[in-house]
């Protein structure tokens, strides 16, 4: 399962990204989740299965999603209450949930 | 800095009384003797040393304007009574001292703190101490007056060649060469163009310059520059046109200043009013507290400008009432210092240390230096509460009211009583967190409602006003909505009141620039209509009679009280031996429907039969009654002067039995809560129990929400006081989300009534709330484990701040999802900057920043609390990621 997510520079999602992989493992689950700012999108989401948007970057939704609908991939926000909370599991939950 | 430089500095610092040898300063400097020779006999030739030939030969600095020098320059002076300013005048001082023409300088500060005064002052040092001639220009340039034309700007500061430009009729000096062998000061220097900018560089560097349409000739001159502005010079200046200006003076703020030199610059400005007047000022000490204390934003300026208006109205009374003193009382005072008083027991202490705590006097005169202490006589002393009293017990003392009847401790009870009087007049506290533009704006509606409604509003309503606008701003900047829940009944009600407030309406609209929703004017039109109404409820508070035996007992006792307290609240039966006791419950009934209320009844008696009294007067009259079995004038006194400011009955009734008790009983202590949720929303009704039950499980089993952070709790509303200070104390405690109730408990809070609860319409709205609530609390939590340089609960809340300035800044309110991205996103950039971190690159930062360049300085401005705090420094980059925040908050979907 590889998970890639985006927010404005690749920040504040690196701290999701450790309580997700924190959250996979629990789970036992084998996931390679990574985050980059928006503009590095591109040259990661060939490697991506799910890619998940910051509430602050949810502007670029529309252009993410013809990005990964061209490639098959299921693009969506993350809920920036559990954005806000660093709610791992949630948002892990959420990605598997998109990739059904 | 060249060697030579090197050396000068060094002999400067040595002063004209120490000679050395060209050795001797080798030495000390780590220098080669043969370079220091060379350079002193270099500095001696261009007269900027004296030497003293001999063996061997000393050298020294010159004795600039020989007496000059050590006499006391305007700054010495300035620095001994303005310590604050010590720093900087040092600073100002090197800037004049460096050779050879001094070093051009930036002085930074707000608004009216006194820049381009401190840039006269250092006009004035140079001329002192002879670096500058006497008569050496100081021009002075204001960049903001051609900001819009930098064409003129630079004509203006360099000059024209005839014939440069249509309209060049003949050759003009500019600024700069008037400025020739003197200080040229450029004031608001943000405001000059970047290609003035650019120009200045080859001057500053070289000295040289050309007047607009010259080609050939180079001109020079010498000119020390001394600029000014309020902005933060990072983002509002070229970093290359920074690098050139060697000496940055930052000016405290009046707050910066402290109270001690506050209170210098007052009384000096007062005596500068006295000398313009040409006569002796006297200023009662309350004018000098509210001065002190009163908030003023626009610094130094402000002040000036707030003394001299209080000076114009006490000298405007002066001359029509004839008087002979001319005397500045707190009537004359402008309202918005006039809040200041109320500041004034948060610095008490210090306050008490300038100016004393007796009530003293101010005198300044035109001509003496120092303002002296008055002691005034008493004719005058009716200014305070305290000195009312005072008054009135020397009254009641010279008509024979028995030693007996005050013996008790009085002086406790009127500092009690005063404290009351202030608490009662806390609401006006609020003036502190209020706009000054919100309360220009208040009296102006003020003046408007007063003229069309024909009535006097009390001040109480302009503070009512005042904080009921400033919060229905912010409210509406967050998008929470002002929904008047008897709109339609209020405006049939109160026609003319409602048409006031339309007008108000627009008029705030006006003002903030901000739309506002109809039911706004709903609010106002309570306002109107409730002074009236307020008074009415202040007759809703514990009526307090006293009956005792013997004729004239219970008389004199209230009347004392009455007295002292300036009022007619307390009221009095005697039951003479002789007298029917049911003649007297007659009476007394009578009485108790005059005075009782819904808020209950005290009654106050000595013995026997009376004190079966209450119990009837209940039944009969159906509102709460109690008695107090023992009564004394201190009774009395301490029972109306609690009920007289609004305490419940049981209060009141406590307290009474207390003073009998000889000690005052403890509170019953509540236990600590253990670890109460955070959150918490209220519902009520009249019991606490019915209704409020029936909500509160309502909302837990339709709302989604974390059992340890949010709560329900029913409140009762049979008492409104004691359900406000319920409410008032949770809220003190945890965060009140929102109340569920059919009255208005408190305007501060979003409240929604039981019909939209039960029918499920306010339900998403509250679950909305909640969820940003929670996240926030659980932001933090996460925020507390996973940053590793910075505490992340205090981040988190500096981060909201400094949020909250950009927002109001920029009039416009992140939505939820970007908010809770942005605080993330600079809580973690913070972090990781303090970690050492690297910026991540901006794609496109070039254009983005030419086509953002106000946004940039602006949030960059905003940022700077938060880079000075931690101590980390915000690349471009880093901003350009949080302006998006806000470019992009309008296109989220």
């Amino acid at each position: 399962m590889n998970i890639l997510l985006c927010c404005a520079a690749g920040m504040s999602t690196s701290l999701l990204v450790q309580k997700m992989e924190q959250a996979a493992r629990e789970k036992g689950l084998e996931a390679k989740i990574w985050a980059v700012s928006a503009d590095e999108v591109k040259q990661h989401i060939d490697q991506a299965q799910v890619l998940l948007l910051g509430p602050q970057v949810r502007y670029k939704l529309a252009e993410m999603k013809k990005v990964g609908e061209a490639r098959g991939i299921p693009v969506d926000v993350i809920s920036p209450v559990d954005y806000g909370s660093l709610n791992g599991k949630k948002v892990l939950e959420f990605a598997l949930r998109l990739k059904q | 800095m060249k060697r030579v430089d090197f050396i000068y500095q060094k002999l400067l610092e040595f002063g004209p009384a120490k000679k050395v040898s060209a050795g001797e300063l080798a030495e000390l400097l780590g220098l080669s003797r043969a370079n220091v020779s060379g350079d002193l006999n270099r500095l001696w030739k261009e007269g900027r040393i004296e030497k003293e030939e001999g063996r061997p030969t000393l050298f020294y600095v010159k004795q600039a304007n020989d007496s000059l020098y050590l006499a006391q320059t305007a700054l010495d002076r300035l620095a001994k009574t303005n310590k604050s300013l010590i720093t900087r005048i040092e600073q100002a001082k090197a800037a004049v001292l460096y050779p050879p023409r001094g070093m051009h300088c930036l002085i930074l500060g707000e608004t009216g703190v006194g820049k381009s005064w401190f840039a006269g002052m250092i006009h004035e040092f140079a001329v002192d101490i002879g670096r500058l001639e006497k008569g050496a220009p100081f021009v002075v340039f204001n960049c903001a007056d051609y900001a819009n034309n930098p064409q003129l700007l630079i004509s203006q500061l360099f000059g024209v060649k005839k014939g440069a430009y249509t309209g060049a009729e003949m050759d003009r000096k500019g600024l700069v060469e008037k400025a020739d062998g003197g200080i040229l000061f450029l004031d608001e220097v943000h405001r000059l163009p970047a290609e003035g900018q650019e120009i200045f560089f080859t001057f500053m560097d070289k000295g040289t310059f050309r007047r607009v349409g010259e080609t050939e000739v180079e001109r020079s001159a010498q000119v020390q520059i001394v600029m000014a502005t309020t902005e933060n010079p990072e983002s509002s200046l070229l970093k290359t046109f920074m690098r050139r200006i060697p000496m940055v003076i930052k000016l405290p703020s009046l707050v910066e200043r402290g109270m001690e030199e506050r209170f210098g610059l007052v009384m000096e400005i007062f005596r500068e009013e006295a000398f313009r007047l040409g006569r002796e000022i006297q200023i009662s000490s309350s004018v000098v507290q509210a001065f002190l204390c009163y908030h003023c934003p626009n610094n130094i300026g402000q002040l000036k400008t707030d003394i001299q208006l209080t000076c114009a109205s006490a000298y405007a009374e002066f001359i029509s009432l004839k008087k002979n003193v001319l005397h500045v009382s707190i009537q004359d005072v402008p309202h918005h210092v006039k809040q200041g008083l109320l500041l004034a027991k948060d610095y008490r202490q210090e306050l008490a240390e300038l100016i004393g705590t007796e009530h003293k006097c101010f005198v300044v005169q035109p001509s003496q230096e120092e303002s002296v202490w008055f002691d005034r006589e008493s004719e005058n002393a009716a200014n305070s509460v305290y000195e009312k009293i005072e008054q009135k017990i020397y009254e009641l003392q010279n008509q024979g009211v028995s030693e007996e009847e005050l013996e008790y401790d009085i002086e406790h009870y009127f500092t009690t009583f005063i404290k009351g009087v202030h608490q009662r007049i806390n609401k006006g506290d609020m003036a502190r967190i209020i706009d000054p533009v919100i309360i220009h704006l208040v009296e102006d509606i003020v003046r408007y409602a007063e003229a069309k409604l024909e009535k006097i509003l009390s001040q109480k309503v302009i503070f009512g006003l005042a904080l009921h606008i400033q919060t229905s701003k912010e409210r509406l900047s967050q998008g929470k909505q002002i929904v008047h829940p008897h709109l339609n009944s209020v405006r049939l009600k109160y026609k003319k009141e409602f048409a006031v407030a339309l007008e108000c309406v627009r008029m705030i609209e006006e003002a903030l620039l901000m739309d506002l929703p109809i039911g706004e004017a709903g609010y106002l039109t309570m306002f109107f209509v409730l002074d009236d109404e307020s008074m009415q409820e202040e007759r809703e508070t514990v009526g307090v009679l006293v009956i005792t035996h013997g004729s004239g007992g219970a008389t004199a006792m209230v009347d004392v009280t009455n007295r002292l307290l300036v009022t007619e609240y307390a009221r009095a039966i005697d039951l003479p031996l002789e007298e029917d006791s049911l003649v007297v419950l007659e009476q007394a009934i009578k009485t108790a429907r005059e005075i009782g209320s819904a808020a209950g009844l005290l009654l106050l008696v000595d013995m026997g039969s009376l004190l079966g009294f209450g119990e009837i007067i209940e039944k009969e009259l159906g509102i709460p009654v109690k008695v107090v079995p023992m009564v004394s004038t201190p009774h009395v006194i301490e029972a109306t002067r609690k009920a007289m400011l609004g305490h419940t009955l049981d209060d009141v009734y406590r307290d009474v039995v207390s003073i009998s008790m000889g000690v005052r009983e403890e509170l019953p202590r509540e236990a600590p809560d253990k670890a109460v949720p955070a959150l918490t929303i209220v519902a009520t009704c009249l019991s606490g129990e019915g209704s409020a039950l029936f909500l509160k499980k309502l909302l837990e089993s339709n709302l989604r929400y974390d059992e340890k952070l949010l709560e329900f709790v029913p409140l009762q509303l049979m008492d409104k006081a004691q359900a406000k200070s319920k409410l008032k104390k949770l809220k003190q405690e945890r965060t009140v989300l929102c109340i569920v109730s059919n009255y208005m408990l408190d305007r501060d809070l979003r409240c929604y009534s039981m019909d939209d609860v039960v029918n499920g319409e306010a339900l998403s709205d509250i679950q909305q709330l909640i969820d940003l609530e929670e996240a926030y609390v659980k932001m933090k939590e996460s925020l507390k484990e996973h940053l590793k340089m910075v505490k992340g609960q205090d981040v988190l809340d500096d981060v909201r701040t400094c949020v909250a300035r950009m927002e109001e800044r920029l009039g416009d309110k992140l939505l939820f999802d970007t908010r809770i991205g942005a605080y993330l996103h600079i809580c973690c950039l913070v972090d990781r900057l303090k970690a050492g971190e690297r910026s991540v690159a901006y794609t496109d930062k070039v254009p983005f920043l030419a086509e953002n360049r106000k946004l940039y300085s602006l949030i960059r401005h905003e940022l700077q609390p938060l880079a000075d705090k931690y101590d980390v420094v915000f690349s471009e980059d880093d901003v350009c990621f949080v302006m998006n925040f806000f470019i992009h908050n309008k296109t989220l979907a």
